[in-house]
């Protein structure tokens, strides 16, 4: 029984540090959709043979995570639309920065409602996406962590560079 | 007409009323039954049923086989005052019927203006840039549903083409993840699923298809003018959620995303009096379809996968470059070692780039959430560099529609030592073998179903062979990497002749392989080993099965020229049973896009000999 509520706590308490780490994320990030819209880890990479492709289950899209919203001011069709994006299409994004231009990284400013002066966001991503996979401890973060945090660093970029 | 409008503005809210021959006339109207989905009933031509049978999808309550009744409920309910919520106004529900009825009833037009319908807009935001793409994705092994392909439908929308970001209309069965594969097979195929329509956006294809299944996809951008690009929208918006029955074989992906097309009337999409519809069916009757006399086809994209752009990506380096992503792969030298470091910049972007491809590559489906350290390794050389590519040519890759029909029928002379001359017809509906295999399938691979030969010599029928299903995966492994080193499998399941010498010894037979493939110098030329055997009920030379070994060659230096080789040692699993081999050799040159001639010798204990010319349909 101890054991069990130890890991009880224990689970809690990850929980507790992995949401406040979404919902804190860097300074000047705001809210994030994954911590307060209800998006759980990637549905189609744990998605059972069969429904596979050309048989995908309704509402695949944002439906079914919009209805999960909790904070209407975060989860709009377009920040949960985003956060989708960045959690689907999270290695090509990254390794857009990588290269410093791709399509992938290109329409995740275009979600961010990111018009004018995209080179510039694309810059402040390199440097800042280089430096946190580079951190320690970065590849023991779940996807959705990573997603997570690349949804701040791509949103800090875009409020910092871009026009709309 | 005149008098069936004025009784509808005596009786707007009485409609029913104004029910009349002129009614019963536009219910009679193609385009009502292509919006409306009805089908003939085949035991009387003169009823109809609708193919959807979500009673959502009906403004009558007897709207799924009775026209007149829905077409009078439809502008009946398209007349109705605005309710609360526009959304729930059939203005909004049935945005295709409404631009429909508006054209054929000019006297109602103010009536039937169009409203504001905030779901409807903010899932198809349509403007002066939106256009239509039938999107394919190359077929895959890796699912029976998938095995000839997929098609959906991609709205653009995006003026400066960000396709990431469009939506997508998919067809497929649903509620199909509580069977399992044996049961979805079985009622894939006859009806046991309900069907139908989802929007998903297209990056999750994009990753789906290309990152997590390594297929290709092709995109057939559509020349539509803009009243025609709504309209087909407006009907995918009526559709979409609504329940079909699933057929594997023909309501399937692909005839479902034709039919969107025929609601507009003098496009023919899908194939017609056709058993069966295959994706790359569909993609060819698209070459050849025209609107108002200009080509239905815009343009096609290639949309490589991640799979492609290693490959591409591979056959750029000069060999040098390549051992050293091989060194580096297995951890000969460092990536952060002068090896690389001394190379131009565009040199290291290639390796890396490779690199990161490669490893991307051999993840496992998606399904791995912690990265490779390897690929971190390479990721982070990368942000090392200055931002930048290496100059790359552009991935050639011939279009699925380039290829064959998908059927095809042989006519053959056969001689053999004992049973002498017959004929011999050959029936394979579907789908491709390593000598016919065209772009969008499995390279040096073979897939079909229902292959059927039979055998006719003095009056006597023999079959020669019914493949239930049979595969041949494989692998080429052109890079020859780790993790890409041609693994493979074949799977056949049916019935065949145990040796080429009995007049009857048929035998039912479940047959599988493990193989490892390689391509020798060129893709022109590749070879395979396998290992496996086969399982049947007792039979007079094998038993109840035997293992084998064996080794196959293909050589086709292009689509028009082939030669496949095979031989294999088989050894019974009961010792009373003697061990055997077996070898077929054949040849095959194309005659035209649609023939072509075989030559084929199968060897046992004796030989069959049969030249062949075949037909594609």
């Amino acid at each position: 029984m101890k054991k069990h509520t130890l890991k009880l706590s224990i689970l809690a308490l990850l929980t507790a540090a992995t949401t406040s780490a979404f919902a804190a994320g860097p300074t000047g990030s705001g809210p994030n959709p994954y911590a307060d819209c209800g998006i759980g880890a990637a549905i189609f990479k744990d998605t059972e043979w069969a429904a596979a492709t050309s048989n995908v289950t309704w509402d695949l899209g944002s439906t079914a995570i919009t209805s999960a919203t909790v904070s209407p001011e975060t989860c709009t069709k377009r920040s949960v639309k985003t956060a989708m994006f960045i959690r689907d299409a999270y290695a090509q994004i990254v390794e857009d920065a990588a290269r410093g231009d791709g399509e992938h990284l290109a329409s995740a400013l275009t979600l961010m409602e990111c018009g004018g002066n995209r080179s510039s966001a694309m810059g402040e991503v390199r440097n800042n996406l280089g430096e946190a996979i580079s951190a320690p401890g970065y590849n023991d973060q779940q996807a959705l962590e990573k997603a997570g945090q690349l949804f701040n660093i791509i949103n800090t970029a875009a409020r910092n560079n871009c026009t709309v | 007409m005149l008098k069936f409008i004025c009784t509808l503005f005596l009786c707007a809210s009485l409609l029913p009323c104004a029910y009349g021959n002129e009614l019963v006339a536009l219910a009679k109207q193609p385009t009502w039954h292509r919006l409306l989905h009805y089908t003939a009933s085949a035991f009387n031509s003169a009823a109809v049923k609708s193919s959807i049978h979500s009673p959502e999808f009906f403004a009558a309550s007897d709207g799924a086989s009775n026209p007149a009744s829905e077409l009078k409920a439809t502008l009946a309910a398209l007349l109705a005052p605005a309710t609360a919520n526009p959304d729930e106004h059939a203005k909004c529900r049935f945005p295709a019927r409404r631009i429909w009825l508006e054209k054929q009833l000019p006297a109602l037009r103010p009536r039937l203006a169009a409203i504001h319908c905030p779901e409807f807009t903010d899932w198809a935001p349509i403007n002066e840039h939106t256009s239509l793409s039938l999107m394919f994705a190359n077929g895959y092994l890796g699912n029976p549903a998938s095995y000839y392909g997929h098609i959906f439908l991609k709205i653009n929308n995006q003026k400066n083409n960000e396709r990431l970001i469009d939506q997508t209309l998919n067809y497929g069965a649903i509620e199909t993840t509580q069977d399992d594969p044996v049961s979805y097979i079985v009622k894939g195929i006859t009806g046991g699923y309900d069907g139908g329509f989802s929007p998903i956006d297209f990056f999750f294809h994009d990753t789906n298809y290309g990152e997590n299944e390594l297929r290709d996809l092709w995109e057939y951008r559509l020349r539509l003018p803009p009243e025609e690009v709504r309209f087909i929208i407006s009907h995918t918006w009526e559709v979409m959620r609504k329940r079909y029955v699933y057929y594997f074989f023909h309501d399937n992906c692909a005839f479902r995303v034709g039919e969107l097309l025929e609601v507009i009337e003098g496009i023919s999409a899908n194939p017609k009096e056709m058993p069966w519809i295959i994706p790359q069916s569909l993609l060819q009757q698209l070459m050849h379809s025209t609107y108002k006399g200009e080509s239905l086809l815009d343009k096609r994209i290639f949309h490589p996968s991640r799979q492609s752009r290693l490959y591409h990506r591979y056959k750029q380096l000069n060999t040098e470059q390549r051992d050293l992503v091989s060194s580096i792969i297995e951890r000969k030298i460092r990536l952060d070692g002068p090896e690389l470091k001394s190379r131009a910049i565009d040199e290291q972007y290639a390796i890396i780039d490779t690199l990161i491809d490669y490893h991307q590559f051999r993840k496992d489906g998606g399904k791995v959430q912690q990265a490779s350290p390897a690929y971190l390794t390479a990721l982070n050389a990368r942000f090392q560099l200055p931002p930048g590519e290496s100059a790359s040519a552009p991935i050639a890759a011939d279009p699925p529609d380039s290829g064959k029909a998908p059927s095809w029928t042989q006519l053959a002379v056969s001689h053999h030592k004992t049973r002498g001359e017959a004929l011999s017809l050959r029936l394979r509906p579907a789908y491709y073998d390593p000598l016919d295999v065209s772009s969008g399938q499995a390279r040096h691979g073979g897939l079909s179903m229902g292959d059927l030969q039979l055998e006719m010599s003095h009056s006597n029928f023999r079959l020669h062979h019914l493949d239930l299903i049979a595969i041949d995966s494989m692998n080429p492994a052109v890079t020859g990497l780790p993790g890409d080193q041609g693994v493979g499998w074949r799977l056949r399941v049916g019935l065949e002749q145990e040796r080429q010498n009995c007049k009857s010894c048929l035998t039912s037979r479940v047959q599988a392989d493990y193989s490892r493939g390689s391509q020798l110098g060129s893709a022109a030329l590749f070879t395979a080993l396998h290992v496996g055997g086969a399982i049947q009920p007792d039979s007079t030379y094998d038993g109840f099965g035997f293992v084998r070994v064996g080794a196959t060659l293909v050589f086709r230096p292009s689509s028009a020229f082939g030669v496949h080789l095979k031989h294999e040692l088989r050894r019974p699993v009961e010792k009373t049973y003697s061990t055997n081999t077996h070898s077929t050799a054949e040849v095959r040159i194309t005659l035209s896009k649609s023939h072509d001639f075989r030559a084929q010798l199968e060897r046992d204990q004796s030989s069959r000999f049969s030249l062949g010319i075949g037909t594609y349909w």
